[in-house]
């Protein structure tokens, strides 16, 4: 990718590289950052410590470096390679004879940081060599490539770990397995292989290595690295790294036994450390006796892996995986893939890596896209693989063993047969076990890891589908001629009629229904020929996009596809459809038959149909009749004037349906409800009672006026109790407008007692045209009197001015009430009368009374309870007596010697009974006093004279 | 590099979160996507090679040792370039000590490019250098970064997207508009002349 530059930019972008190019940065400068923040953080560990302890932990951390720490030595020797690789605190060297046998080292660079023990993961960049003298381990020649070998990579996992050092390609190169950090093997890659390679037995204590191999080795050498001559150069150079790095840590040194030939070649005794705070160690003292190589040990395991990872592209991904896989010495297995019908494309790869290589292949799919599961598992099949191993060794001993028979021809032929026979079995075993060692062989080079991929949005539909439904109502006088029509447009729009029926209902309407499907793009006309075969009461166009399986949102700037438009066309006479509004009226009419007909008349000139219609007579004065109409909209308002004429609206209420798919503007609904006007009440009640002279005349003249009034009368009556007490009821509904002209005729009748006006609340089931009477007929003359005149008079004769004023009564018309006539034993009479005579006459008796006799008292009440009227009257309590004798007849003559003789007598009789008392109460006392004092007397004379002195 | 070809949504943030978690790997990854941007920092005010590598060692030792304390991993390439400039800063402090108030400049000759070149044409090109490090000092950082990539650390235009963090359009104008300010401060009667 370049940057395109007009011509006056893009040369100065070629002088400012140029120019500027010196101040690139060194190739390996991630290297060597990474390799300063590892060995200036682990050493952090212990500086914080005080002084002393710091030396100390500084030495312990030495050793322990030194102890998990690497050394290989190579050997380059006539095709044959030796050595040692090794690292300790960041510094790796080389022992190495070139193919002329001259003995040369390669030291690389403190750059290159070596991994612990325990350490999950280390990646290093370039490294780079300083070549030099395999004599004196010391570097004698500039900095330089190691031959090409500028990739260290490097992993470690609990069990052990893999150090590689290569070229870029993976074509050559070193590496160092160990299994538990102190024993390992190295090995050279040799083509796509590596070989067997050198078996680092044992880092002892003293730091020598011990090697051994497929081949024997020549003894290890002493070896001691240091720091690199380069490093020593620039500080000379005047750089001085403390001010800017501080101090660094200089690396532990070791030593590696060496015997044989090699210890000359290799310099023949240790290296001087360099740093002088590690003693160099003496090269006597680090000596181990030269081992018989040992069996290497076998750790097979088998280390496979899926990954997950949710990616933009998954082509884009499964090319950076090959090539990534490649870099890793890798390669591509199979590629398992499935493109989805959102367009989306899922799959897996499937992946043969180097297992030392997994962890760090692992990390760089990292950045495919997101990773969403990773698992990494290993399975030690060392236990199976040595199984397999003794076996096959075991099989081919007992096939030699089977050889060597049949090679001597010992035996019969029956033996040797039954030899070869046997050697066949021991064969195929043979074969059998080295596939499966060939297979686990397989399993182990290579680990096998899964990518399974899959592009973003997955679940996202990639294709939509828009889907138009059009449902469409039409009001139509001629069914199959609209339904004709369509079919037509619709065959016209090449669409496909999916259903379509019609149907003839019982009151000869009809009704279509055709579902059809057109083209989009060819929908339009239909829908406007549907407005031309009448009127498209309801048409509902809903149009929308949604996903093949519905279960996700379609994604923007998806594929939309569009599907047929479904019709869902009815069409149906007006008659079958309900209107939209509907007005309900009450009516009372004094003739419900004569409206009901008026009302068919309407409905049929204003071109309307009936729909229901009732009418009921179950009492000859409750006639009712229901009617539901439709009528035109257009004349729906005459209409209405029309039917609230025909009588007196009770109610009248306009009701409108929801706009929904059944009901039409084109008519409005009325249900009217008529009932006799006698069947409602009257809003009005007035109640009166009427006192008539003749209640009989009074109630036959009113119930006359009524009839001609086109009352209706409730009720009429006349009861005749006992002749004078005549009373009658009339109950009537009177027309309102009659009220003045029956006012008129009742005021004739009689005069009103009470009255009582009760007008209703409801008025709903209520009629104010008409009023109810309620009439009570009374007798004028059961009126109570309005005035009582009460008199008392003193006349020659009672009994004849009693008469007087009874005759007086009669004449002036008035009525007696009670009268009465006593004499007393002198012959004095007194007689009483009671009269009610009209008020008008009322004067006349007046005169009458003050001319008949002397008036003692009289006194004149007004009962105001009592109506005032021309029926009113008053009542006369009249009261005579005649005048008293001068003595009377008691107190004459001959009374008066009566009554003396006969006190006389009574005085007389009334001693003789106090003289009788007394002797018979006295007499009986006294004789016994008296002869007590005679006794007392006879014992008080004295017996003795007195004396003279006494005297 | 490893993830160079390799198409990133996002591409340092686990990284970065991987890295504030102590994962160091993750860190190490995180070197590589940054260490150009750092180095030229450093080296367009040290214009010195040596020292803008122990300083950009030193940077990254640094924000190691204290990248627990990031809290945003958006702000980590900001966060980067301020302990560069305070290594910097506290270098020259260093330096200031042990030279006793000594001049403070780092370096201010510019290793030559190329011995294949005459006297003259080094000369030029020393002198086209020292006026090129000048003018991209005076640019907007945004700008200086950009070019800093392209011309001090020669960084294709996939790294300097990597580094920068950047889209390839962002990148473009700003390569764009940064190069024309450049030559502006270069060469103004050419940039008059246009």
């Amino acid at each position: 990718m370049t940057l395109e530059l007009p011509d006056n930019l893009r040369s100065l972008d070629e002088q400012l590289k140029q120019a500027l190019q010196g101040f690139a940065p060194p190739a390996n400068l991630d290297s060597k950052i990474v390799s300063h923040v590892s060995r200036r953080s682990r050493l952090r560990l212990v500086l914080p410590t005080p002084r002393i302890a710091k030396g100390a932990a500084a030495l312990v951390a030495a050793s322990l470096l030194a102890a998990v720490g690497y050394v290989a030595d190579r050997q380059m020797n006539g095709g044959r390679s030796s050595g040692l690789f090794g690292d300790v605190s960041g510094l790796v060297a080389f022992n190495t004879k070139d193919r002329e046998g001259k003995p040369s080292a390669y030291y690389l660079h403190d750059d290159i940081d070596f991994v612990s023990k325990g350490e999950d993961f280390k990646l290093r960049g370039e490294a780079e060599a300083q070549q030099g003298s395999a004599k004196d381990g010391r570097s004698d020649a500039p900095a330089a490539r190691l031959d090409g070998l500028n990739t260290y990579t490097g992993m470690t996992t609990t069990g052990g770990g893999t150090l590689v050092l290569s070229d870029g390609d993976d074509r050559r190169g070193f590496r160092l397995e160990f299994n538990d950090g102190i024993k390992g093997k190295l090995k050279e890659r040799s083509g796509a292989d590596w070989n067997d390679g050198l078996v680092v037995n044992e880092v002892a204590r003293d730091r020598t290595i011990t090697i051994s191999g497929k081949d024997s080795l020549p003894t290890s050498p002493h070896f001691r690295p240091e720091r690199t001559a380069s490093r020593e150069g620039q500080q000379g150079e005047g750089r001085d790294e403390s001010e800017v790095r501080g101090p660094r840590n200089a690396p532990p040194s070791f030593t590696v036994a060496q015997t044989g030939e090699d210890e000359k070649s290799s310099g023949g005794k240790p290296l001087p450390a360099t740093d002088p705070g590690m003693p160099a160690p003496k090269p006597e003292a680090a000596p181990v006796p030269t081992e018989k190589p040992a069996a290497p040990e076998r750790h097979k395991v088998i280390r496979n892996g899926t990954v997950e990872f949710e990616v933009d592209s998954f082509d884009v991904s499964l090319m950076t995986i090959t090539k990534l896989v490649v870099e890793n010495s890798g390669f591509v297995a199979s590629t398992d893939s499935a493109k989805l019908p959102n367009g989306k494309t899922r799959g897996a790869v499937t992946l043969r890596v180097p297992p030392e290589r997994l962890d760090t292949f692992v990390l760089m799919l990292r950045g495919l896209g997101d990773l969403k599961s990773q698992k990494i598992s290993a399975q030690d099949v060392s236990k199976q693989y040595t199984d397999i191993e003794s076996q096959l060794r075991a099989s081919r001993a007992m096939e030699e063993r089977l050889l060597d028979m049949i090679k001597k021809g010992n035996g019969s032929i029956k033996d040797l047969l039954a030899a070869e026979k046997e050697l066949g079995v021991w064969r195929e075993k043979i074969e059998k076990f080295e596939g499966e060692i060939r297979y686990y062989d397989n399993l182990i080079s290579m680990s096998t890891l899964t990518v399974v991929l899959q592009e973003r949005d997955i679940k996202a539909s990639a294709a939509s589908i828009e889907v138009e439904t059009v449902s469409a109502g039409v009001e139509t006088d001629d069914v199959e001629q609209a339904r004709s029509e369509i079919l037509k447009a619709i065959d016209e729009a090449q669409g496909r009629i999916i259903t379509s029926d019609l149907k003839k209902l019982d009151a000869g309407q009809f009704s279509a229904t055709i579902v059809a499907e057109v083209a989009q793009d060819r929908s339009g006309p239909v829908i406007d020929r549907l407005k031309q075969l009448g009127k498209v009461a309801r048409l509902d166009i809903d149009r929308k996009q949604t996903t093949v399986d519905g279960t996700a949102p379609p994604m923007p700037g998806a594929r939309v596809e569009q599907q047929p438009t479904r019709l869902t066309i009815s069409l149906y006479n007006l008659a079958n459809v309900a209107p939209r509004l509907t007005t309900t009226a009450t009516l009372a009419s004094g003739d419900v038959e004569a409206a009901y007909r008026k009302i068919m008349t309407l409905v049929e000139e204003a071109g309307g149909r009936i729909v229901t219609s009732q009418l009921q007579r179950p009492q000859p004065d409750q006639v009712q009749a229901t009617m539901q109409i439709e009528v035109p909209s257009a004349q729906a308002a005459g209409a209405q004037d029309a039917i609230t004429a025909l009588g007196e609206v009770i109610s009248l209420q306009l009701s409108e349906n929801p706009d929904t798919a059944n009901v039409t503007t084109a008519k409005q609904g009325f249900t009217v409800r008529i009932i006799s006007v006698a069947g409602v009440a009257a809003r009005e009640t007035v109640t009166l009672q009427l006192a008539s002279p003749d209640v009989v005349t009074a109630h036959q003249d009113l119930a006359g006026v009524a009839a001609s009034l086109e009352a209706h009368v409730v009720q009429s009556n006349v009861t005749d109790g006992d002749g004078d007490n005549i009373s009658a009821v009339l109950s009537l509904d009177l027309p309102r407008g009659a009220l003045a002209e029956w006012d008129k005729a009742r005021q004739a009748a009689g005069e009103v007692l009470t009255r009582s006006v009760v007008r209703s609340t409801d008025q709903h089931n209520t009629l104010d045209s008409k009023v109810r009477i309620n009439l009570t007929f009374f007798p004028a003359d059961r009126l109570p009197p309005r005035q009582i005149t009460t008199a008392m008079l003193r006349v020659e004769s009672s009994e004849s001015q009693q008469q007087a004023f009874l005759a007086q009564a009669k004449n002036v018309g008035g009525r007696i009430i009670d009268q009465t006539m006593t004499r007393d034993a002198n012959g004095r009479g007194t007689a009483r009368v009671v009269l009610d005579v009209p008020r008008d006459k009322a004067g006349e008796i007046l005169d009458d009374l003050r001319s008949a006799g002397e008036i003692w008292s009289m006194n004149t009440a007004t009962n105001l309870q009592a109506p005032e009227g021309a029926l009113s009257r008053t009542r006369f309590d009249l009261q005579f007596s005649e005048r008293e004798s001068l003595v009377s007849a008691e107190s004459g003559f001959w009374s008066s010697i009566k009554a003396g003789l006969a006190t006389s007598l009574k005085g007389l009789g009334y001693s003789l009974r106090l003289l009788v008392v007394a002797v018979c109460l006295i007499a009986p006392w006294a004789v016994v006093l008296w002869g007590g004092w005679k006794l007392l007397l006879r014992r008080a004379k004295p017996t003795v004279p007195p004396t003279s002195t006494e005297a | 590099m490893l993830l160079g070809s390799t198409h990133l949504s996002s591409p340092d943030d686990d990284l970065i979160r991987l890295a504030i978690a102590g994962h160091r790997p993750a860190f190490d990854l995180l070197v590589t996507h940054t260490s150009r941007l750092v180095w030229a920092h450093l080296i367009l005010r040290c214009h010195d090679r040596a020292v803008a590598e122990d300083l950009t060692q030193e940077t990254y030792l640094r924000a190691w040792r204290s990248i627990g304390r990031l809290k945003d991993p958006a702000t980590f390439r900001g966060w980067l370039m301020a302990i560069a400039e305070r290594v910097r800063l506290d270098a020259i402090k260093h330096r200031t000590r042990q030279k006793r108030g000594a001049a403070v400049t780092i370096h201010d000759a510019v290793d030559p490019p190329s011995n294949d070149s005459t006297p003259s044409e080094q000369a030029e090109t020393s002198e086209l250098s020292s006026r090129a490090i000048e003018a991209l000092n005076a640019l907007p950082t945004q700008y200086q970064q950009a070019l800093s990539l392209r011309y001090l650390v020669g960084a294709d235009y996939a790294e300097i997207s990597r580094q920068l963090a950047l889209t390839n359009g962002s990148l473009r104008g700003l390569l764009h508009r940064g190069l024309e300010m450049l030559r502006e401060r270069l060469c103004p009667s050419n940039a008059d002349a246009t």
